[in-house]
This record gives C-alpha cells, sequence and structure tokens, in this order.
C-alpha cells in the first residue's frame, strides 16, 4: 500500500488523513455517545465489574473467537457463520492494515516497511487480497441469501431493511477501492522483491491497457486512495446508526453477559430499597439489558427458534429487542410513559416461555429473557396487573406455600405407604431428596417420585425428605415477576436447610434444581445440588443400581430447557435411557441445546397461551415423527404437557414417561 | 308453644317447599299451637295450610316485597300476639328478616337448623351445618324464652297441605317508612333452557372440565337428558358458564332424581347445594376425592374423555329405540 | 367520607374437607396441617368494594376493624395492602366463645367509638360458622339500614344506587346515608395487593382496643346460644365404582344400570 505524498498537491497526506479521520471519528462518538452510551449511564443501575476475567474470557471466546456464531455452522444446511466469520476476520486484518499502512504510514512513509519488514509486508498485503475475494464471495451470498433465498429466519420486514444492503455496498466498496488502489499501484511502483499481489496484479492489467502517462496514474491510484479513506471513515459514521453498532456494542454484552448458568435471574437485594420494582422504561432497564437492545444485528437467529414465534403468538424475540431499542429515540416524556403498551406490549411479555433457545443463539451476546422478567417485575409489583391465572398461583404459593391450587392433597400423602424417612426421623442422611410441588401434590407426578424412591432405596442411598417442611422453591413466583414472593419462599426454605444442615440436594424437577443450585446463592444458600439423573448415573456405572428387565419399546427423549439448556445435562438421561435393556433410543428432530420447549416454562404452567395454537402440541408433533412409542422425559411440567399433547391428538397407543418410571421398570423385580 | 311461621311467596304462586316448616314443627313433637302468617300467594292454597291460624298478607305483585316491610310487618304483628318460637325458611326475604328480627325484639336466632336432637324443660339441641357444610354442630339453646329458628332447606319433608280450607285472617302490609331504603327496579334473569330449580336431571361440570369448550360438551349431554346444567364455584369463577348455574352454599340448591358430576372434587361448599339429589353419579380421576363419599356411582376417570363417551353411547341408544319403534 | 370494613379471620376456606379436624376444646374446625389463616373471603370483596367506593371521593379514608382471640397480624392487614389506611382490633379470649349477639355487640361498639362512618362494609357470612347474622345486629344496635349481598354501588347525586343480588336476578335500590352493606362474591375478585402497599402495610400499627376500653363487661355479652359439640357427621354412603377397561365400557355399563334403576 502506498501513501500518496499530498492530497493532490494541496496540502500533505497526513493532515488530510488526521484531518478527515478526527472530523469523522468524532462525528461517530458523538453518535455513539448519545444514542448508547447516555442511555446506559442514565440508567439507575450501575455496571457490575465482578468476575472480570471471566468477563474477558466471554469476549475472546464469543467475539474474537466467534464462537456462537459458528455454533450452528454445517456445510450442508446452514453456512452463514462461515461467512460472517470470513467478513469479520477482514475487519479486523484491514484495521489493522489501516493502523500501519495509512495512519503510521501517512506520518513516515516508511514505517510499516520498519516494523513489519518488507517480506512481511508484502505477504500482509496479499493476505488482505485474498480475504478481499473472500469477502466479495461472502457479500453475494449474504445478498443473494437475505433477498433471494431468504431462508426462515429472514422472512421479516426488519430484516429486509435497506440497511444491509448499504452494509453490503459498503463493504464491497471497500475491497474494490484497496484492490483498484493495490492494483494502479502496481503501475506506478517498479517490481520490488517478495511482490506476490497476484490478484492486485492481474487488475492492474486493464489499467496498463489504457497506456496513461505516469501521472495520469498516480492521479488515479490517489484518487482510489482518497475514496477508499472516505469510505473507511463514512462507515465508521455509519455504525452508531445502523445495526452495524453490533460491532461495537456487542463485545460489551459479552463482558457484562452472565458467566453463570443462562437459567439464572437476579436476585435483587434490597427490595425494600428500591426506587421502583422491574422496569419500564429506560431508566429502569439494567445497562447490561441496554447494551443487548443495541447489540442486535437483526440475523433473526432467535426468532427463528422461538417456540412462542414458532406458534404465531405476538412475542419474536428479535423483533421485541428491536422494539426496545426504538424506545430509546423517544423523548423524556414518552419515556416516562414506558414502553410497556407503547414498544411492547402485555401480550408479548406473557408470552416468553423463559426457556433461553433465544439467548443460546444469539450471536452477538443478547439476554433477552432478562428485560422480560424485569417487565414482569414492574406489573406484577408495581401495577398488580397479571393474567388472572398468574394471580390465583401466586395466592396459592402465598397461602399454601405450593402452586397448584385446588389441590386436594397434602405434602405427606404419597409417602404414606413407602419406605421413606423424613429428615427429623434421619438426620444424618447423605443426601435431601427435594421433591418438588409437582411431584408431591399431582397425582400422575407422585407416580414419578415414587418410582425414584424405589430405585434409590434399592440402590440403598441414604437420602431423606422434608415432606410437610418443603415449602415451593419459590420458581413460580420469580418466573411471574413476584420478587418478593420469591425471596420469602426461598428464604422459608433456606432456613429449613440451616436447621437440618444440609449439605447435599438430589433434585427431580429441573425447575427446583435451577432455584436452588443456582438462585439460592444470591441469598446466601450453598450446597451441592444434583439432578436425580446424575446420581442415577453413577449408581448404574457403579453397579449398586443394575437394570435387568428386557424391554422391546422404542423411546425418545425430550431435553427440558431447565435441565438442558439452561443445566447443560444432556447426556446423563440418554445414558440412562441407553442402560436398559433392549431399549431402542431415537433422537428427536431437535435436541439438546437446541431442543423446542414443551410449553410449561415461564410461568406457563399456569398461564393460558395467547392463541389456539398450543407450543405442547408442535413439540408433541416432532415426538410422532420420530414413530417411537415412548416420550421420555425428565421434568414434572414436559410430563404434564406431553400426555394431554398425546391425548389431545388421539394417539392412545403412544405414552410419556419419566426416566425414573423407565428405569424402575427394569429394575422392578431385583431387590 | 306458641309457634309462627312464616312463609313469603314472592311470586303470585304458593312454594310448596314451606311446609317443610310444618313437618319440622312435628318432630318437636310438643303441644303447640301453630300460626302462619303468610305473605302473598294464592289465598285458596293458603288456606288449605296445616296450621291452627292463618294470617294472610296480600302483596302487590308489581312491587318488588321490601324485606323491611316485611320485617315492620311482622313486628307490629307480634306486639299484639306472643310467641315462644318464630319458624323462617331459607329465601331471600326470609334470609334477611329472620337475623333482623331477632336483634330488634332481642330474641336469640339459629340459622340452617336440619335436625332436632332434644327438648326438655331447660333447652332445644338442634344440629346446624359448619364450615361451608363439612362439619355439624350440636347447639344447645334456652326452651324458657322465645326462640327463632331458620330451617335449613330440604332437611325436612314437605308436609301435606290440608284437604279442607280454614277461614283467612287477612292483614295489609305494614310498609316502613322511616330506616328503610327504596327498590327502584327488579330483574328477573331468566336463564335459557330448562331451569335447575324443576329439573328431574342435572349434569354439573367442575375444575376438571377444564374450559368453556368443555361445557359445550357438558350442556349437550344435559340437552340429550333433557335437563339442566350445574356447575361449581370453580368452573363459574373461570367464566366457563354462567353464574346462574351455580350449585353450592351461595348458588342454588337442588334436588334432582339424577345429578350428575363431570370433574368435581366435591368440596362441601358444593355438596350443600346437591346433597339431597336421590342419585348422584360422579366422574373424576382423583379415586380419593370427596365426592366419592357422596355418590351413588363413581368413575374413575378424565372426565372429557368419558363424557364424550356417555354422549356416544346414548345416541346408539336412541337409535336403537328409533329403530325398534 | 368515612368508610369502614369489618373483617373476620377464619380459617383457609380452600382446603378440601378431608384435611380438618375438630379441635373440641375451642369449638374450632382448623386443617390437619399448618395451614396459614385467611382474611374472611366475602369481607375482601366488601374491602375491595369499599376500595372501588371510595374512589368517588377525594378525602374518602377506610378503617378496618377485626375482633377476635389471638389475630394473626400479617393475615389480617391484608386489607391495608390492598389500599385501605388503617386497622383498629380487639383483642380477647373471650372473643372465641361468643355467639352472634356478643360479636355484634362488641362490633357496634368500636364502630360507635371509632366512628361515626358514613358507611360500613361486611362479608355476607364469614365461612367458618356460616351465620350471616352480625351485620343485621350492627344494624339494629347501632339503627343503621342495611343492605344485604351487593353487588355494585353507583352515585346519583346526593343518593346511592345499589345493585343488590337476589334468586335469579338483581335489584336496584336507592338509598341514603349512613348504610350498611354486606357483599358476596358477585362484586368482583379482591385486588392483588401491590408490592408497595404490602410493604407499607408491614409498618402500619395496628390500633388495639380492649373490651375495658369500650366499657364491655364479661357479663353483658355471654352467650345465649352455646356450641355442646362440633362433629364430622357419619356418611354411610357406600358408592359403587362402575368398572370397565376403558371409558366406552364404563359408560356403557353405567347407562345400562341407570336405565335399570330409572333414573333415565
Amino acid at each position: 500500500m502506498a501513501v500518496p505524498e499530498t492530497f493532490f498537491n494541496i496540502f500533505p497526506t497526513w493532515i488530510g488523513v488526521y484531518g478527515l479521520a478526527i472530523t469523522m471519528f468524532s462525528i461517530s462518538f458523538i453518535l455513539f455517545y448519545k444514542r448508547v452510551i447516555t442511555h446506559i449511564s442514565n440508567s439507575i443501575y450501575n455496571l457490575d465489574f465482578s468476575n472480570i476475567e471471566t468477563k474477558f474470557k466471554n469476549v475472546l471466546t464469543n467475539g474474537l473467537f466467534q464462537k456462537k456464531v459458528l455454533q450452528r455452522t454445517s456445510f450442508t444446511k446452514d453456512r452463514s457463520g462461515i461467512g460472517h466469520v470470513i467478513i469479520f476476520i477482514s475487519f479486523l486484518s484491514y484495521a489493522l492494515s489501516y493502523i500501519l499502512f495509512i495512519f503510521a504510514d501517512s506520518i513516515n512513509s516508511n514505517f510499516s516497511k520498519v516494523v513489519l519488514g518488507t517480506f512481511l509486508k508484502n505477504l500482509y498485503l496479499s493476505y488482505l487480497e485474498i480475504l478481499a475475494i473472500l469477502v466479495f464471495i461472502a457479500l453475494i451470498t449474504a445478498l443473494i441469501r437475505r433477498w433471494i433465498l431468504i431462508p426462515n429466519r429472514l422472512k421479516f420486514s426488519l430484516t429486509k431493511k435497506p440497511e444491509s444492503i448499504i452494509i453490503i455496498v459498503l463493504i464491497a466498496s471497500l475491497m474494490l477501492t484497496h484492490l483498484l488502489t493495490e492494483s494502479v499501484n502496481h503501475l506506478i511502483k517498479p517490481e520490488t522483491a517478495y511482490s506476490f499481489n497476484f490478484i492486485s496484479e492481474y487488475l492492474s492489467k486493464p489499467f496498463k491497457s489504457l497506456n496513461y502517462d505516469i501521472n495520469s496514474y498516480i492521479l488515479l491510484h490517489d484518487l482510489f486512495w482518497w475514496i477508499h479513506l472516505t469510505i473507511i471513515l463514512s462507515f465508521a459514521v455509519y455504525i452508531p446508526i445502523s445495526k452495524h453498532l453490533h460491532l461495537l456494542v456487542s463485545p460489551m454484552s459479552f463482558f457484562f453477559g452472565n458467566t453463570k448458568s443462562s437459567g439464572i435471574i437476579d436476585t435483587p437485594l434490597n427490595l425494600e430499597e428500591m426506587e421502583t420494582f422491574g422496569a419500564n422504561n429506560l431508566r429502569t432497564f439494567k445497562p447490561k439489558q441496554i447494551m443487548d437492545f443495541f447489540a442486535c444485528a437483526v440475523c433473526g437467529r432467535c426468532s427463528e427458534v422461538c417456540p412462542t414465534n414458532l406458534t404465531d403468538k405476538e412475542l419474536s424475540p428479535m423483533h421485541f429487542i428491536n422494539n426496545l431499542m426504538q424506545s430509546s429515540s423517544k423523548t423524556e416524556e414518552d419515556l416516562n410513559i414506558g414502553v410497556i403498551d407503547n414498544q411492547v406490549s402485555k401480550t408479548e411479555i406473557w408470552d416468553c416461555l423463559n426457556c433461553g433457545a433465544c439467548v443460546n443463539e444469539c450471536p452477538v451476546g443478547i439476554e433477552h429473557i432478562s428485560p422480560i422478567i424485569d417487565m414482569r417485575r414492574h406489573l406484577v409489583m408495581e401495577k398488580s396487573e397479571m393474567p388472572k391465572t398468574a394471580e390465583s398461583t401466586l395466592l396459592s404459593l402465598e397461602q399454601g406455600g405450593h402452586p397448584w391450587r385446588g389441590t386436594t392433597f397434602t405434602r405427606s400423602d404419597w409417602h404414606k405407604d413407602l419406605n421413606v424417612k423424613t429428615i427429623s426421623d434421619n438426620p444424618d442422611a447423605e443426601y435431601l431428596l427435594w421433591v418438588g410441588c409437582t411431584g408431591a401434590l399431582v397425582e400422575r407426578n407422585q407416580k414419578v417420585i415414587k418410582s425414584l424412591v424405589k430405585i434409590l432405596n434399592s440402590a440403598n442411598v441414604n437420602f431423606a425428605i422434608l415432606s410437610n417442611e418443603e415449602t415451593c422453591t419459590g420458581d413460580p413466583a420469580k418466573r411471574i415477576g413476584n420478587e418478593y414472593l420469591f425471596q420469602i419462599l426461598a428464604n422459608q426454605n433456606i432456613q429449613n436447610f440451616i436447621k437440618y444442615d444440609i449439605k447435599k440436594i438430589i433434585t427431580h424437577c429441573p425447575h427446583c434444581l435451577n432455584t436452588i443450585k443456582n438462585e439460592y446463592p444470591a441469598l446466601g444458600f450453598k450446597a451441592e445440588v444434583i439432578n436425580y439423573t446424575e446420581l442415577i448415573t453413577k449408581l448404574i456405572d457403579q453397579k449398586d443400581l443394575i437394570p435387568t428387565n428386557e424391554t422391546s419399546k422404542t423411546v425418545s427423549y425430550h431435553d427440558p430447557c431447565f435441565l438442558g439448556r439452561h443445566n447443560k445435562i444432556y447426556e446423563e438421561p440418554r445414558d440412562i435411557v441407553d442402560s436398559i435393556p433392549g431399549m431402542k433410543r431415537m433422537e428427536m428432530c431437535k435436541n439438546k441445546d437446541k431442543a423446542l420447549c414443551c410449553g410449561a416454562g415461564g410461568g406457563h404452567m399456569w398461564i393460558e397461551e395467547s392463541n389456539e395454537k398450543r407450543v405442547s402440541h408442535l413439540r408433541t408433533d416432532e415426538f410422532l415423527e420420530t414413530k417411537s412409542d415412548t416420550l421420555a422425559v425428565a421434568c414434572p411440567f414436559c410430563l404434564q404437557m406431553f400426555e394431554e399433547g398425546i391425548s389431545a391428538k388421539s394417539q392412545s397407543d403412544k405414552e410419556v414417561k419419566d426416566i425414573a418410571e423407565l428405569l424402575e421398570e427394569s429394575i422392578e423385580e431385583n431387590k | 308453644m306458641n309457634i309462627l311461621s312464616v312463609i313469603i311467596n314472592e311470586n303470585e304462586t304458593f312454594n310448596l317447599s314451606s311446609l317443610e316448616i310444618f313437618s319440622f314443627i312435628d318432630e318437636l313433637k310438643c303441644e303447640n299451637k301453630i300460626t302462619s302468617i303468610v305473605f302473598g300467594g294464592e289465598k285458596s292454597v293458603i288456606a288449605k295450610i296445616p296450621c291452627d291460624e292463618i294470617v294472610y298478607v296480600p302483596l302487590n305483585s308489581s312491587v318488588a316485597l321490601n324485606p323491611n316491610d316485611v320485617l315492620f310487618s311482622i313486628d307490629k304483628f307480634m306486639d299484639n300476639n306472643l310467641f315462644d318460637l318464630i319458624i323462617f325458611q331459607k329465601d331471600d326475604i326470609s334470609n334477611y328478616v329472620s337475623p333482623a328480627l331477632s336483634f330488634r325484639k332481642k330474641i336469640p336466632y339459629l340459622p340452617d337448623v336440619k335436625k332436632i336432637i332434644s327438648k326438655d324443660n331447660k333447652s332445644f339441641k338442634f344440629v346446624r351445618p359448619v364450615h361451608g357444610e363439612s362439619a355439624e354442630g350440636i347447639y344447645s339453646v334456652d326452651s324458657t324464652s322465645p326462640l327463632i329458628i331458620k330451617i335449613r332447606k330440604s332437611s325436612f319433608e314437605p308436609k301435606q297441605l290440608n284437604e279442607n280450607e280454614k277461614p283467612v285472617n287477612e292483614i295489609i302490609l305494614n310498609k316502613n317508612l322511616e330506616k328503610s331504603f327504596k327498590i327502584i327496579e327488579t330483574k328477573k334473569i331468566k336463564p335459557k333452557g330448562i331451569q335447575l330449580d324443576d329439573a328431574d336431571v342435572v349434569i354439573s361440570g367442575g375444575r376438571g372440565v377444564g374450559s368453556s369448550e368443555g361445557f359445550e360438551k357438558i350442556k349437550e349431554l344435559a340437552n340429550l337428558l333433557n335437563g339442566a346444567v350445574g356447575a361449581s364455584r370453580a368452573a363459574v369463577e373461570s367464566e366457563w358458564i354462567e353464574t346462574s348455574q351455580l350449585v353450592g352454599l351461595t348458588g342454588k340448591w337442588i334436588n334432582p332424581a339424577l345429578y350428575f358430576t363431570f370433574g368435581i372434587s366435591g368440596a362441601s361448599q358444593h355438596l350443600a347445594g346437591c346433597i339431597n339429589s336421590k342419585n348422584i353419579v360422579a366422574v373424576n380421576t382423583d379415586p380419593e376425592a370427596s365426592i366419592f363419599n357422596y355418590s351413588k356411582y363413581g368413575i374413575i376417570a378424565d372426565c372429557n374423555e368419558f363424557i364424550a363417551e356417555v354422549i356416544e353411547e346414548i345416541k346408539n341408544m336412541n337409535k336403537r329405540v328409533v329403530q325398534i319403534v | 367520607m368515612k368508610i369502614c370494613v369489618c373483617i373476620k379471620e377464619v380459617p383457609d376456606s380452600d382446603v378440601p374437607s378431608n384435611k380438618l379436624r375438630i379441635d373440641q376444646e375451642n369449638n374450632k374446625i382448623i386443617p390437619i396441617e399448618n395451614v396459614s389463616s385467611i382474611v374472611n373471603g366475602f369481607d375482601l370483596n366488601a374491602v375491595e368494594l369499599a376500595l372501588r367506593f371510595s374512589e368517588n371521593y377525594d378525602d374518602a379514608s377506610i378503617s378496618i376493624i377485626s375482633i377476635g382471640n389471638d389475630l394473626t397480624s400479617d393475615v389480617i392487614k391484608k386489607p391495608l395492602a390492598m389500599g385501605a389506611d388503617d386497622i383498629i382490633t380487639c383483642e380477647d379470649p373471650i372473643i372465641d366463645k361468643l355467639d352472634i349477639y356478643g360479636i355484634s355487640f362488641i362490633l357496634s361498639k368500636i364502630i360507635e367509638k371509632t366512628g361515626p362512618y358514613d358507611i360500613i362494609f361486611c362479608g355476607r357470612h364469614a365461612s367458618d360458622f356460616d351465620n350471616a347474622s352480625t351485620p343485621f345486629g350492627i344494624s339494629e344496635i347501632l339503627s343503621i339500614p342495611l343492605i344485604n349481598i351487593v353487588k355494585n354501588i353507583t352515585i346519583k347525586g346526593e343518593k346511592l344506587l345499589i345493585d343488590r343480588v337476589i334468586t335469579d336476578g338483581f335489584q336496584t335500590i336507592e338509598a341514603d346515608l349512613p348504610l350498611i352493606i354486606t357483599t358476596g362474591s358477585q362484586v368482583g375478585d379482591p385486588r392483588y395487593p401491590t408490592l408497595r402497599g404490602i410493604m407499607d402495610a408491614s409498618k402500619k400499627e395496628i390500633k388495639k382496643i380492649t373490651l375495658n376500653e369500650l366499657g364491655i363487661s364479661e357479663l353483658s355479652i355471654a352467650p345465649k346460644i352455646q356450641i355442646e359439640k362440633l362433629y364430622f357427621p357419619e356418611n354411610e354412603n357406600k358408592v359403587e365404582i362402575i368398572k370397565g377397561s376403558n371409558n366406552k365400557e364404563k359408560a356403557i355399563n353405567l347407562l345400562s344400570k341407570l336405565k335399570e334403576e330409572g333414573v333415565i
């Protein structure tokens, strides 16, 4: 890259470069500041800088190494991640080249040669040219993909805005002007050693055939060069006003993002002193949430996997985030009115199943669930507005300590005739088996807990239960948005854990697992909390449990959102199924972290869906496609949802069973 | 004992269930002189009431009956006549008048009496339900001083009217002009279809039905059997069926020949309204549901699935009948 | 506009009957396991109607009155969390043993002492003993007209228009203040308390009055009606569970039985 000596003989290059750069970067910075930084700093909450090491690692893994961008890449099905990586690498590579070849070299034209050495410099230039070609290919595929082929996730009007084309054109013209500059450069400077810029050399041929004199070529070169610089700097200004903002904001989102489980919702400990509960405008959203609103690259991956979007409900995560971003351009007055019922509807807020599929897919680090819960908190704790069934669930939690209003069971009924000891009778038990409200109080789910108890007994596990001293973990309250009620219930349980000096807890229900393991530490409780499948696989490995009874059933396992995606437990349930002699297991089309929610998360076990299409039926259809006899589940909500789904589709020869039930059948006569 | 029985007929027809009062009096097994004060109704029927003296207060059926006027009338009537026992039964006016009268005259009051345990020189012992009819209490009251009782509906058999008519003493309704309120409008809502009160067959749905679509099946079965639709509080509060169809403590009290429940657990507040049905058939998934303790036949099944089978089977039965005919 | 609502703390009425037990000593029915008590459901409807009514006036205040023995502060403060202003209680062991006369008398005295109120709201009956009489007692003792089972109140100039529930319908009644209103569930669901309401309520002091301060002697409220015994009635019913290998068979079996017996 050769830097012109002057700007067409008017003034030295460095004045032009730095003058233009400073102007454009300042404009860009001011735009960025006004659009994004002011809102982040206006939030009534502070940034959280704890766990800095993990935060940096997150930026490296997902930002620099593009982990999430590439996580779904498959040469046959989805190549868009590769395209983005190419453009990303070229962005970084060219940025470096600008520092060296434009900003440094415009002051002292030998700078880059001295720093890199001629060989490395030419190699780098060659590399840049190859990148340019690759970028062209990537851009053309992107264009065809977004505007002609239009895959599912790009079918929206939001994804077809002119913005995308402008960005493609800008990048393409950057590559083009670079190549043009380099091509003409060949005709100015003599051949040097280590020159292997084949592409630009090839492209110089048409220019050579014009047979200009050298000064004309110099003019042409300088023209291309200055145009290239102008486009770079215009791009810098375009970034903060377009979705290309994700360049700047996404690393921030990754930095301040969740470092532990995606199933965690924050637990504010100062409810009494809070100025306002939850969030309804940019002042009351948290800095990380505000970053998320601006980080969106409008790629559509979240909406493509969102169960509510797949059932045509109002909520579509991508639109949701973009609408919240739009609220930033409102006046102070409008800001005070709030986003709910303006940029975001109550239906959307209540639609969310908290399944985390969106968060899992998002390549720029947006955590969509977090603002939804904060808006629910605003509705529930500030305004007392919520769906009727959610209200009666909260009432049931307040009065009875469980969400199952109308149950005629008490927590001790299911184990009346079983060999189970309470913790007060067996204070030295190694494990506390946390039964959960559903397992204790809903008839179909009681069968599962009974199976689990039989299994634990047959392996001589020393466990005890709290029985009537158990009260709901508080998860439904937290997810519906009543953080106050959650903390009351959680603290009650924690008091009991302390009273009985509980160190190890086995849970059946994944929601209980997530809450006790991931949320309770914020309230000061730490213990080893495991899911029953984790213990059982160990027992099978140790031969304390030996499944003997053969079966000819074919089984498909459905990954519960709160066991799989949020807590990354995928293999253990599968291992248990595989250990049962004769049982054949078939994976469903969307499995592990891609599994489709059963429809009961986010409080939806007790909230009606906002339209006729049921998420559970969609997933049931996916199960039926496998043609397996049995749908294996590991969550009491999934069990209920799928039994209803199967019966609604009149598939009476199919059954839904918990992993514990399947295993118990296999060790039945084995005592 | 001097007994006053209060009978209210807001519509023009005489309410035959008010004759339950007289069976109650019979069960007291004591010497008594029974006076009936009857508001409204056909004079010819009233003349056959099985009691000693009949006092009739004609009503203007185009004007809503104000409970304060009834209270005032009875108050004044009692000024000139002394009674040991005043008996009411359950209806809108009596529910208002009986406790008010008790406080006005400073006479003890016991509502919802369903059984007489004993009577001696000192006290009466009565049984009345408590806690939403899930339990019962034995109450003892001084029998040497006056007492007001409201009997529980359907706990006593209605006595027969006399063959012959007796002379009836007419008095006018004493209007309370001071401490009262003005009734401006009365709106009776007659729900469509067969009324719960008259139906021989009632099909009732509860929480287990789950939706208003589920209630369409309940209505279909009711139609097939020429019956009425009933509901538990859970169904009414979920807005799957109108409030007018509520059967229970604060709803309708019925006693059909067949009370067929779907997805009702049998909370005592609901049973209060239907316990006197001749045959209760219950469908519920929970074998421990309370309703099975009070029903003749029970089916452990999902109520929505089972009702579909029942409807189909009845249609088949009807087809066979048509074929035979 | 001075409003008061009388409430009663009762055992949770949602507990199914097979989970109740009798406390013979105190003549009470309580849940088997420790289930928290509640404010009587119809009394919460009364609070809801009072709150709605108070929204018509700028200067309205709502006082809650409750009497009993050993009242649970968190429970009876619920109406405050919903929006009522203050709460006055009278607690004494003797109150557990009183009949409707004693209860009405004490409530009336409290109303006199802390009043005068323009309008008094009560639930139509309490879910523990279902007497449905106490409000009438207050009406007679204080000589204030009573309208029962009210669904809604609208203001028409100087008068009130009141929607009253009757069997199979409604009545519209015109009345003046002062009034006593009793409510059933037709009022609509009691509003869910806001978190601020709950937090503010927990900080409020309960104003406690003793029987002495009310000038009530034990003798003056000695019960005229005594509960001798509470029990669960014997149930001799024997249910026949219809058998069948599937629902269709069960349906057929059931219908044939009903037909045989002439029920259908």
